[in-house]
């Protein structure tokens, strides 16, 4: 941060200085509020509810019993409000004078459509769900670790917010998913979501910068995330502003959305100290066995002394499973720990936790291993000024094997790089090899990366009037990655190439964000009844993130135990460096009409460093609107069938900004070859620049309702939304005779994403203790190429020349085209394709859906289920592809009647291929163009409460068990001839790369068992 | 809203936009060089040796691919792409950006840019910096036009092979100019770029020229493009002619397989295999750092034989050269006819064995059309296992096309 930013901090902390002389009057004697928060139906204390004086910044969280006290509070008037997500809020008006307690009870009712419920991302002024036109989720993360199998932040994600798509990378432990939110737009940069913790700002990108030089994959063909660096034990719960209608506060980079990671807090006014301690193992199946190799004999091979074939007649069929005979992927498991004490005093509370996560996956050489620590106090100093104070810690160890389609992955060697025919026989029948890499050179390369990371904030509340609010936010992000990959030296040639004779790669990346974030808010009323009120709200927001990448490559060791890069016989470096700086203004004017009309209108102006100092700012305008139909009074006759309906619209829009110098005219560093042979530094032509370049531009309208039914039993919220980007930045590709060697950006093209999202929930039956709930969500994404300006991106062919992912407009991005089949001639042994390939699908899901179920019986217990459905994608399934042109698939070796392929399959698999008029067409992948459609029961667990007497035993004060499962089962189409159409291979988060989903050699994902406990003392 | 409202809302809003109007915005962008804070100069030598080092990979990239289509080079790998290249079979799309004309245009353009940045500096008629660009500048000009047969200079009109040789004469020309009124720190500038000059000439057909600047080249001269062994670099700046031995993609024809030091085979060495039997590579180069002789007093020396043979079908200066280098060879004399296509026919024999590897064969093969293609050809035996004898389909296409990424981004092309 350099000094003039700490000048602009200054500026803010002045203007406090100067609210506060002005509200410096308040003085006076103070009282006591407190009271139980519970359940109005079931009469059970309510935990965690936030008990709040309004106007001030005083307030308590409820502990396990509902109960709550705020001292200090000053003699006068006040309305006292108490919100626990789920429940419809609560306020009481209630005097206080010197010295005195007023008991104030809330009794909250369940509600479905919560219209009361604050949210605090990207929003301003009245924060309440109802006042906001943009839907923004809010995910229960404290009740879904408590009752769901997850042990990470992006398995909390998955499957439980319409919109938000959790694309699984692979099923080896640690590798991570791919998140978007109301689809992918941008062509070029990520579609990934901002992540902020506590308003400030978090890297959350994909690490697998390691392993990726000289022919490797990067990681291994996979990569973790640092969202995963959290722990979800940590995390009270998680907002989702899914696009730029309502993430139009976060400035030019947040078209793809904002996930806000809301902590534990301290629990003010409580008076007392209550811990947890919760213990969990998992058993972590495989879930898939490798597919074997076959071969058929013939003279070559069954001449091959102490093979499969040796002795085999002509024709013969023979079949290995080295990966299965050696028994590589088998069970693993995670345990783990948490510790959490949580509690506080009259004006201060604090929460402290530790936890430690140690985790082996199905594969060898898979292990991960999480320790995590937070802090946080929240002290309020006078009913006008509170602070909160905060920071988490976490240290991640990841080991990798290589996987997807790197040459050293597991199911790479057995699909792609084996043969049957190198299976040996020994003399006793015992069978070995059949890998060109044995199973003990994949196990001995090393593929580890260790994150370390300090995430410190502090926030001051300043209310020195009840009309004027003030939120200032600093805080920072400080990680760092360290990875090494190490294939050790050996005589068995195990490796190839730069690899074969010992390798080593060590790479530091610290990536260090900071966050000033400041918002004012100015509350009034207008009108004789106070009825219309107004709230002006200003602030700014500073982000500086700074990520540096050291990597060492050290070829060819004398010994393993001297494998530093600086001990290779030859070595060399890599460094990238970049900064972007983010400034954002913002301001919103918010009307409020009673408590039924809200209309909002506000702007950011954005600079970003990406730019350079020429582009100038970004405007970037909101309005919405909320209509909450049944606060009208005309309404009342309706409120037994529907208790709640609101209206609502909203159109905002926000940026997306390119890497750092991408407007400048560059050179690049190149060496020249000096007259000795030596080299010495040079350049050469880089980018040509684009002094005009501007951010991406995303726009977005969204209209919906949200309704409550039968006393808010059930709700539905239905969201249509239309988010557009334009001038999309896209790569020019440039005259080769201008020898550039990097082709600038310019802004062309439009995207337009278009869906329905939905939200049904409800209680369908209560009674006594027994109670069901439900919830489904889901969405419909429609994903379109409007224009690409006057920018050709080349198609990408895969495999074939006939399959290709192409940008077509009126089609989703980078669609899949192919040859269609559409006749098979047996007779005379071809197939007939259509002229020219046609569309074959999209490579994204177009529908997602989303049904849980909760079923609490006899007080104690409780069962959960999760079943999450996808449709409408396609993939290129690598891996059966592979087998059968390297022949080792059982369709080519086996009868028909045994699983083999059928003359017909066997032509549409292979050909020959021509169109109706003769003409000859390369080999047509059509068939292993598969659907990723699927049905998964993702998550199945019993809560069992523990009886009074256990957890006295104990001396606990409460407990439960959980016993659950993860990925149980999983219906797939037939077509889809792999064993997870989930997951995909590809980790690369930018560019056109980004849109090439295959499925080529991934470990899929692994079903989970679990028991859980967890006790509160 | 109350007055007190509005003043707090005033300073407040005041504070931020001061705050936000003090921001420095800049930020540290290492990983590229702004070219604003280029300075071309006091960074001349920068310039100008980067421009000469592209020059020198182009040089490298077109002398390989270039050796397959004038059969100097079988391959040995199966490169489907280069062996339609190596069959003169190939199409616009076949590589021929990467392989040819992007490596050729980086050259260009950098030692274009090299120059436009030097030649306003107060020492320019003196600046072998200058002097340097502007002859590795016609090489790369002269390379184009006898590889593409076409081409443009940084998004320009396209140019056809007489352009773009009148505009290597140019270049040479100038680089003669400086390097001469440089002195004696110029000689070394001054004999290559001759020989370029000479070069560029004869393609052209000035014979008087050719022979004039051929003439002042020391026979003992040599310049060569600089390879490098540096371990980071070796991938780029080595000799790829080594390299692509170790890669087992250089097979030496059957036509180079012989008893002549001038053409070192090996078959001994490793280099890959196919169905058992061991490649036969080159053995010119043995190590990434080993030089290539770009230009030498013995190039001047056969230009002004070949200019003689077509400008006066003189054979004389022709056939003692040709018995000098067949005794180099360790062949007996020209017993051949001495007729001016024959001898023009053994010339070019001898030729190919002296530059054999050196990315000149297509040159020649280019401006002599008349020269029977058999006799300065190895067209594949049937029996041998090496990829490229499998191919039934031969091309006679000694030009390798403009590639579509070309034809496509450049509006001025076509005009």
């Amino acid at each position: 941060m350099n000094y003039r930013a700490v000048f602009s901090a200054a500026l803010l902390a002045g203007a406090n200085a100067l609210a506060a002389a002005v509200g410096a009057q308040q003085t006076g004697g103070s009282g006591i509020v407190s009271g139980r928060v519970i359940d109005a139906q079931s009469g059970s204390p309510i935990a965690a509810a936030s008990v709040s004086v309004q106007g001030t910044e005083l307030g308590a969280i409820t502990g396990t019993d509902g109960t709550y006290r705020i001292t200090r509070v000053p003699n006068g008037s006040h309305t006292i409000a108490a919100r626990r997500i789920g429940y419809g809020a609560g306020s009481r008006l209630v005097t206080t004078s010197d010295g005195q307690t007023v008991t104030v009870d809330f009794a909250l009712q369940t509600s479905a459509v919560n219209l009361q419920q604050v949210v605090v991302t990207g929003t301003a002024g009245n924060q309440t769900r109802a006042a906001q036109g943009a839907v923004v989720s809010t995910l229960d993360v404290s009740t879904v670790t408590q009752q769901a199998a997850v042990s990470t932040v992006t398995q909390v994600l998955e499957g439980r917010v319409a919109g938000v798509n959790v694309a699984q990378g692979a099923g080896t432990t640690g590798a991570a998913p791919r998140i978007t939110i109301r689809g992918a737009t941008s062509i070029s940069l990520s579609n990934a979501p901002l992540v902020f913790i506590d308003g400030v700002r978090a890297y959350s990108g994909q690490r697998n910068d390691v392993g990726s030089y000289h022919n490797l994959e990067g990681f291994g063909g996979q990569a973790v995330t640092a969202l995963n660096d959290l722990n979800p034990e940590d995390i009270e719960s998680i907002e989702i502003v899914k696009g730029p209608a309502a993430s139009t506060l976060y400035g030019a980079d947040a078209s793809a959305g904002v996930i806000q990671i809301i902590t534990k807090k301290g629990r003010l006014g409580a008076r007392r100290f209550s811990q947890n301690v919760k213990a969990e193992w998992n058993q972590i199946q495989p879930n898939f066995t490798p597919l074997p190799l076959y071969g058929t004999c013939d003279a070559g091979t069954i001449a091959i002394p102490n093979s499969l074939c040796s002795g085999q007649a002509v024709g013969a069929v023979v079949n290995d499973n080295p990966l299965a005979r050696e028994g590589v992927f088998k069970n693993g498991q995670l345990g783990s720990l948490d510790y959490s004490g949580q509690g506080g005093g009259d004006s201060f509370g604090y929460f402290v936790s530790a936890g430690a996560d140690n985790e082996t996956g199905t594969a060898p050489s898979n292990s991960y291993q999480r320790r995590t620590g937070r802090a946080h106090i929240n002290w309020v100093t006078t009913p006008t000024l509170g602070i909160d104070a905060n920071i988490g810690l976490s240290r991640n160890d990841y080991r990798l094997p290589q996987g997807d389609d790197a040459n050293y992955g597991y199911l790479t060697q057995q699909y792609a790089l084996s043969s049957v025919f190198g299976v040996t026989v020994g003399p006793n029948g015992a069978r070995s090899g059949g890998l060109s890499t044995p199973v003990a050179g994949l196990e001995a390369i090393q593929n580890e990366l260790t994150t370390v990371r300090y995430t410190p904030s502090a926030q001051v509340h300043y209310s020195p009037m009840a009309w004027f609010t003030n939120r200032l936010t600093v805080g920072a992000d400080l990680s760092s990655t360290h990875g090494v990959t190490f294939f050790p030296k050996n005589n068995q040639n195990w490796y190839q190439g730069d690899q074969a004779n010992g390798y080593v790669e060590d790479v530091q990346e610290p990536v260090n964000i900071y966050t000033v974030d400041y918002l004012g808010n100015i509350h009034s009323t207008l009108g004789h009844d106070g009825q219309i009120a107004s709230d002006l709200s200003f602030g700014s927001q500073y982000i500086n993130t700074v990520d540096t990448y050291l990597a060492g490559v050290g070829i060819g060791l004398a010994a393993n135990s001297a494998n530093l890069v600086s001990s290779a016989a030859s070595n060399e470096a890599h460094e990238t460096y970049s900064q972007i700086k983010s400034l954002g203004l913002l301001g919103q004017e918010q009307i409020s009409f009673g408590q039924t009309l809200y209309l909002q209108a506000g702007a950011r102006v954005d600079r970003n460093s990406a730019f350079g100092q020429a582009f100038g700012s970004l405007f970037l305008p909101k309005f919405s609107a909320s209509y909450v139909v049944s606060q009208t009074d005309w309404w009342s006759r309706l409120v037994p069938a529907v208790s709640t309906l609101r209206l609502r619209a909203a159109y905002g829009s926000t940026g997306r900004s390119p890497t750092p110098g991408a407007s400048l005219r560059t050179y690049a560093p190149f060496p020249y070859v000096t007259p000795s042979g030596g080299v010495g530094p040079g350049v050469i032509q880089a980018s040509p620049g684009n002094p005009n370049l501007k951010p991406e531009k995303g726009t977005e309208f969204e209209t919906g309702f949200d309704a409550g039914f039968f006393h808010e039993r059930a709700g539905v919220e239905i969201t249509f939304f239309d988010k557009r980007t334009s001038d999309l930045l896209l790569q020019q590709p440039l005259a080769p005779s201008l020898a550039y060697t990097i082709n600038p950006f310019v802004n062309a093209g439009r995207v337009d994403n278009r869906g329905l999202e939905f939200t049904l929930h409800g209680t369908p039956y209560e009674h006594g203790n027994q109670r069901w709930d439900m919830a489904l969500t889901g969405s419909t994404l429609k994903n379109r190429l409007l224009s690409l300006g006057n920018v050709t991106i080349a198609n990408r062919s895969e495999i074939s020349p006939d399959l290709t992912l192409r940008y077509v407009t009126g089609k989703p991005l980078s669609s899949w085209y192919s040859s269609k089949i559409t006749a098979i001639d047996t007779v005379n042994g071809f197939a007939t394709v259509t002229p020219t390939p046609v569309f074959a699908g999209p490579q994204f899901p177009t529908f997602t859906a989303n049904l849980s179920n909760t079923i609490s019986l006899f007080k104690n217990l409780q069962l959960y289920a999760l079943v999450t459905h996808q449709q409408g994608g396609k993939i290129l399934n690598v891996t059966p592809l592979y087998r059968d042109l390297t022949g080792a698939s059982a369709g080519i070796n086996l009868p028909a009647n045994q699983g083999g392929y059928s003359t017909s399959e066997l032509i549409a698999h292979f050909g020959p291929f021509k169109t109706p008029s003769g003409a000859a067409v390369p080999l047509v992948l059509d068939r292993y163009l598969q659907p990723t459609d699927f049905v998964r029961l993702q998550e199945v667990s019993a809560i069992i409460g523990l009886p009074d007497a256990v957890t006295h035993q104990l001396r606990a004060a409460g407990g439960s068990l959980v016993i659950g499962g993860r990925n149980l089962h999983l219906w797939k189409k037939k077509s889809f001839t792999g064993d997870d159409p989930e997951v995909l291979s590809n980790t690369t988060t930018t560019g056109t790369l980004q849109y090439v989903t295959t499925e080529e050699f991934t470990v899929p994902q692994p079903r989970r068992w679990l028991v859980r406990l967890n006790l509160t003392f | 809203m109350t007055r007190t409202m509005s003043f707090v809302a005033f300073a407040v809003a005041s504070a931020l936009t001061l705050g936000t109007a003090a921001c420095n915005m800049d930020v540290k962008s290492p990983t590229v060089i702004d070219a604003a804070t280029f300075n071309p100069n006091t960074d001349g030598t920068t310039l100008a040796l980067s421009a000469q080092t592209n020059f020198f990979i182009a040089f490298q990239s077109v002398a390989l691919f270039g050796g397959h289509i004038s059969e100097e080079i079988w391959t040995g790998a199966a490169r489907l792409q280069t062996t339609r290249i190596a069959a003169r079979t190939f199409a616009s799309t076949d590589d021929i950006n990467a392989d040819f004309f992007a490596p050729l245009s980086l050259a260009i353009a950098s030692n274009e840019n090299a120059i436009k940045a030097l030649q306003g500096g107060s020492g320019a008629s003196t600046d072998l910096n200058l002097a340097r660009a502007s002859m590795n500048l016609g090489f790369a000009l002269e390379l184009m036009a006898e590889t593409m047969c076409a081409g443009d200079i940084q998004g320009g009109p396209q140019l056809s092979d007489a352009q773009l040789t009148d505009s290597a004469i140019t270049r040479f020309t100038n680089a003669i100019t400086i390097a001469t009124a440089a002195g004696s720190s110029g000689s070394a500038i001054l004999n290559e770029a001759n020989v370029g000059l000479a070069r560029a000439a004869l393609q052209k057909g000035d014979y008087a020229k050719a022979t004039q600047a051929a003439a002042l080249v020391p026979a003992s001269f040599v310049a060569n493009v600089i390879t490098s062994g540096n371990v980071s670099s070796q991938g780029t700046l080595g000799n790829t002619f080594y390299g692509n031995t170790v890669a087992g993609q250089i097979v030496s024809p059957q036509r180079y397989r012989l008893s002549d030091p001038r053409l070192l085979s090996d078959s001994t060495r490793p280099g890959g295999t196919l169905n058992g039997l061991k490649y036969v590579v080159q053995a010119k180069y043995n190590s990434y750092a080993d030089p290539i002789r770009l230009a030498s007093g013995l190039e001047a020396q056969y230009i002004a034989a070949e200019a003689a043979l077509h400008s006066s079908g003189s054979t004389s200066v022709a056939l003692t050269l040709i018995n000098a280098r067949r005794t180099a060879g360790g062949q007996g004399a020209y017993g051949g006819a001495t007729d001016t296509l024959s001898v023009i026919t053994e010339l070019l024999n001898q030729r190919a064995r002296d530059f054999w590897l050196e990315g000149k064969k297509l040159g020649d093969l280019r401006r002599n059309p008349s020269v029977p293609l058999a006799s300065v050809l190895t067209d594949p035996n049937a029996s041998d296992f090496y990829l490229k004898s499998k191919i039934a389909l031969f091309g006679t296409s000694f030009c390798a096309p403009i590639p579509p990424q070309e034809t496509g981004a450049n509006p001025n092309f076509g005009s």
